[in-house]
């Protein structure tokens, strides 16, 4: 037998480092794109940096005014600071402005070709900004100016170049990046298709198998316990026709009859259920007179109906009405509603069945003065196998809860519905809508 | 007249008590009642006193119905046609039953827990009376 557990947990095993592993290429992979675009913006500001500081020296030294000449001054002083900050940080990195350093040899060449441009640039511009402090207005700066246009050429192809080798990289690395997206959606899919194999697929079989087990065990007791009912039953028939039994003794077999009756019934519901479970159930359609055959049922509860002195009413305008549908699951939906009703009336109550027709469809209806369902006990779930409502529950403890359950099947199967208004204390009306002709449905199995 | 018009039924089932509660039912109704106790005792006692109608049980030991029912089927123009009532507590949705009920015409089937006596025995007539129609349509 395999053993789930120990399979969940290497399944667990394997899968966990793959979404950690996963967790921690996206997030460094997110990480490196945006220090990319930070490095690829910074280069490209050196650019703009370095035309600036050219074009203020360019104007210093064609100068006017004392008052022109220190606002140059002090704009070539912060861009010469951030350009010289941004070089360094870009080749050595910078965590202020987000620069990882770390370059690949092509770029470390590419600044090793550019690096004698731009010293010569600094030092040019550290030298006009030290000769208008030294001669204020009367600055001559036209030797350094002159000095750093002629390598300011120079310094922006280089570094034209560099930007265009980052976003190079930076591509590549997101070309990468999605790759390895790839590969990781395709393994994650792989261990899934593994779990449903190895375990999932294995485990609804087990489960598959123990209700298979489940219900033929139900199947093959039913008919266990049937066969020495039946001799029971019948012999019991024999006995209070046949023998001349005393009034007590009359009504002991009266009893009996009726005892064995409910057991039957009993065995009928949990095969009933066995084979709806398994699916094996079949609609084979017959010629049904429906008033003879409500009535039929109506009779049959007579022992209860007097035991309990209640009033029953049966109530239908046509003299017949001539239905082809399934007996068995007709007798299930009328028997169920009828009985619940008559079970959970209390003594004295009053039941009234109506029967309509209504174009193609019947509606078979059953109101009762009995306990009703609490309001918040209504719904769907009423139908639902086991479920009784808590007011039922309390006044007859040892009930199954499978008599809607397969009624609501029943009436499904025959294309029907199956609803009640309720009002707990006060009563209940349960209502049946079936076609008058049932198709026929083959068996699953 | 009383005498001819008397029914012969054979009951095959190998449960006593099942089997003396028909029996003694049938004989109430006015029929001659044979028994048989499996399909083999069953089909010698059909073969040699020509019954009216069979009710026969499924499950028994020795030969089943469903086999006694085949054999009396192929060995003659009665056996062909006489009429069989099958007595199962097996499901009605027994699809393997219900396959070899059908290709083994004409039988009827019913669940004998859900059946009482009375409605057996009405049962019964209800189909000794078809076979006398469908005899008298056949002349």
């Amino acid at each position: 037998m395999p053993n789930f557990t120990l399979r969940y947990i290497i399944a667990l095993i394997i899968i966990v480092p793959f979404v950690g592993v996963s967790y921690f290429l996206l997030h460094s992979g997110l990480e490196k794109q945006l220090s990319d675009s930070r490095v690829v913006n910074i280069a490209g500001r050196q650019r703009m940096l370095s035309q600036r500081i050219s074009k203020v020296s360019l104007e210093i030294s064609n100068r006017k005014d004392e008052y022109e000449i220190s606002a140059h001054r002090k704009e070539i002083e912060e861009s010469l600071a951030l350009w010289k900050r941004s070089h360094n940080g870009l080749q050595n990195g910078d965590a202020e402005l987000g620069l990882p350093g770390g370059n690949s040899e092509t770029v470390k060449n590419l600044f090793a070709t550019i690096k004698p441009f731009h010293q010569i640039m600094v030092k040019e511009a550290e030298n006009i900004i030290r000769e208008i402090d030294a001669d204020g207005s009367n600055a001559n700066v036209n030797g350094f100016t002159s000095m750093m246009l002629s390598n300011e050429a120079a310094f922006l192809s280089g570094m034209d170049k560099i930007v265009f080798q980052y976003d190079k990289e930076a591509k590549e690395r997101v070309e990468n990046l999605r790759k390895m997206e790839l590969i990781l959606l395709w393994t994650i899919f792989a261990v899934l298709a593994i779990n449903g194999i190895f375990i999932l697929r294995p485990a609804v079989k087990k489960l598959k198998a123990a209700d298979d087990l489940k219900n033929e065990f139900i199947s093959i007791a039913s008919h266990q316990l049937r066969t020495p009912l039946t001799g029971i039953k019948w012999a019991a028939e024999q006995i209070i026709k046949k023998e001349n039994l005393s009034g007590g003794g009359q009504e002991y077999m009266g009893y009996v009859i009726m005892s064995i009756k409910s057991l039957s019934s009993l065995i009928d519901v949990l095969l009933n259920v066995s084979r709806l479970d398994a699916g094996k159930i079949s609609v084979q359609p017959e010629s049904v007179e429906l008033v003879g055959f409500i009535q039929n049922i109506i009779d049959e509860h007579k022992p209860v109906r007097d035991k309990k002195n209640l009033k029953v009413s049966f109530t239908h305008l046509m003299e017949k009405l001539e239905t082809k549908t399934d007996k068995s699951m007709l007798r299930d939906i009328i028997q169920t509603l009828f009985s619940n009703a008559m079970e959970y009336t209390l003594d004295g109550g009053e039941i009234k069945i109506t029967l309509k027709e209504n174009h193609s469809k019947f509606v078979f209806i059953v109101k009762d003065t009995g306990i009703g369902i609490p309001k918040k006990e209504q719904g769907a779930f009423l139908f639902q196998k086991f479920h009784r409502s808590s007011n039922a529950k309390r006044l007859k403890p040892e009930g199954f809860g499978l008599g809607l359950y397969i009624a609501k099947q029943a009436a499904d199967l025959l294309r029907g519905k199956i609803w009640f208004e309720s009002e707990e204390n006060k009563g209940s009306v349960f209502y049946a809508e079936l076609p008058l002709e049932s198709k026929a449905i083959k068996s699953k199995i | 007249m009383e005498r001819q018009n008397q029914k012969t039924i054979l009951i095959v089932e190998d449960e006593t008590l099942q089997l003396k509660s028909l029996s003694d039912k049938f004989a109430d109704e006015g029929f001659r009642v044979l028994k048989a106790r499996n399909g083999e005792e069953g089909l010698t006692a059909a073969l040699k006193e020509c019954p009216d109608i069979i009710l026969l049980d499924i499950l028994m030991p020795i030969m089943d119905g469903m086999t006694m029912l085949k054999n009396l089927r192929e060995k003659n123009s009665w056996g062909k046609s006489v009429p069989v009532i099958m007595l199962t507590n097996l499901d009605a949705d027994d699809e393997k039953i219900m396959k070899d009920i059908v290709s083994t015409e004409p039988v009827y089937y019913l669940v004998k827990s859900r059946w009482s006596l009375d409605e057996i025995a009405e049962k019964v007539r209800e189909r000794l009376a078809e076979s006398q129609n469908e005899k008298g349509r056949r002349i």
